[in-house]
């Protein structure tokens, strides 16, 4: 299922659990959504790398089995930014399921 | 399998030299370097379900997706080469007597358009609204810009300097265009220009104002 403008909401809430790294996002997400939301992973980085210009997540990097791992975190910003989301998602799919019922 | 022939490159370093294309050099590694670590993530499950490492690399690459669509995402929130070579003419551009001087011709060469036989049958008083516009936007408005870039505060503030120059004469170029040719295609032809150099500026301007590359213009060593 294409949810582009969804990811960044799903990678935010899947940040506000822990900090974590790209490819354990994109398995998380799919595993989580039981792979209804599947994406291509190279759209993952520039999603990032976009929340981290708006200051909604920070990077750092970390050394993992010999190799440099980049982890992302949730900002204070970025905490703001997934409760407003949310909220905005909640209200938005329950007017949708509202049209869709048949009465 | 027919999978794989669907997708343009196979193997990870095509797929990182096709999306990270234009890059700055600091960006080239740390997106090389995510989606190396990345893929060997990737190609260390496929191993373990029992493929073969030639087909668990195509298939890492292949959940990657297209390289082309991820380098032009890349592309809008990290500053391209091209990007810095803006920037640098903009400094450069932005407070030089030289580059003052040819606005003053291109003023002075409006004026003289305006007051040639073919605007004659124009009404009088669009033309001298018309040469008061040029005047403003030809002469008046880029003294005021290039003293104010000058200035120390300006000349450290990047950002600031781009939207001085996005907005600059833009809009009083788009007010006198619609009032000298309202309706006539040179007119729509000007102010599209005009609107589109605005919007382009403009979005340059926000994307250097979010990005958190260098932005000094010197380039980062390999």
């Amino acid at each position: 299922m294409n949810f582009k403008g969804g990811l960044t909401t799903l990678i935010l809430q899947n940040l506000n659990r822990g900090p974590n790294h790209g490819y354990r996002i994109a398995q998380d997400i799919k595993q989580k959504s039981k792979g209804v939301l599947d994406f291509k992973e190279g759209t993952l980085y520039p999603a990032l790398h976009g929340l981290e210009n708006k200051g909604l997540i920070e990077s750092y990097t970390q050394e993992e089995n010999g190799r440099t791992r980049c982890y992302y975190k949730l900002t204070r910003k970025g905490t703001k930014a997934l409760a407003e989301q949310r909220e905005e998602w909640t209200r938005f799919a329950g007017a949708f399921t509202l049209a869709l019922q048949e009465t | 399998m027919n999978w794989l022939k669907k997708n343009e490159v196979d193997n990870l370093w095509d797929w990182l030299e096709i999306a990270t294309k234009g890059l700055l050099p600091a960006d080239k590694r740390r997106i090389t370097q995510e989606i190396e670590t990345h893929c060997a993530e990737a190609m260390k499950a496929h191993l373990d379900q029992g493929e073969s490492g030639q087909v668990a690399e195509a298939m890492a690459v292949v959940e990657l997706g297209d390289p082309k669509a991820a380098g032009k995402s890349l592309r809008k929130k990290h500053l391209t080469e091209k990007d810095v070579k803006r920037l640098d003419w903009t400094k450069k551009d932005a407070g030089s007597f030289p580059s003052l001087l040819v606005t003053y011709a291109i003023s002075a060469f409006y004026c003289y358009i305006f007051g040639s036989g073919s605007f004659a049958k124009e009404p009088k008083l669009d033309l001298i609204v018309a040469k008061t516009a040029v005047f403003v936007i030809g002469i008046i408005l880029p003294t005021i810009t290039f003293l104010i870039v000058r200035t120390f505060w300006f000349r450290r503030r990047i950002t600031a300097l781009l939207l001085v120059k996005s907005l600059g004469s833009g809009d009083f170029g788009l007010i006198l265009w619609l009032w000298i040719f309202p309706i006539s295609s040179i007119g729509i032809f000007f102010v599209t220009v005009w609107i589109l150099g605005i919007i382009s500026g403009v979005r340059f301007w926000n994307k250097v104002r979010k990005s958190k590359d260098d932005k000094s213009g010197v380039p980062t060593p390999v």
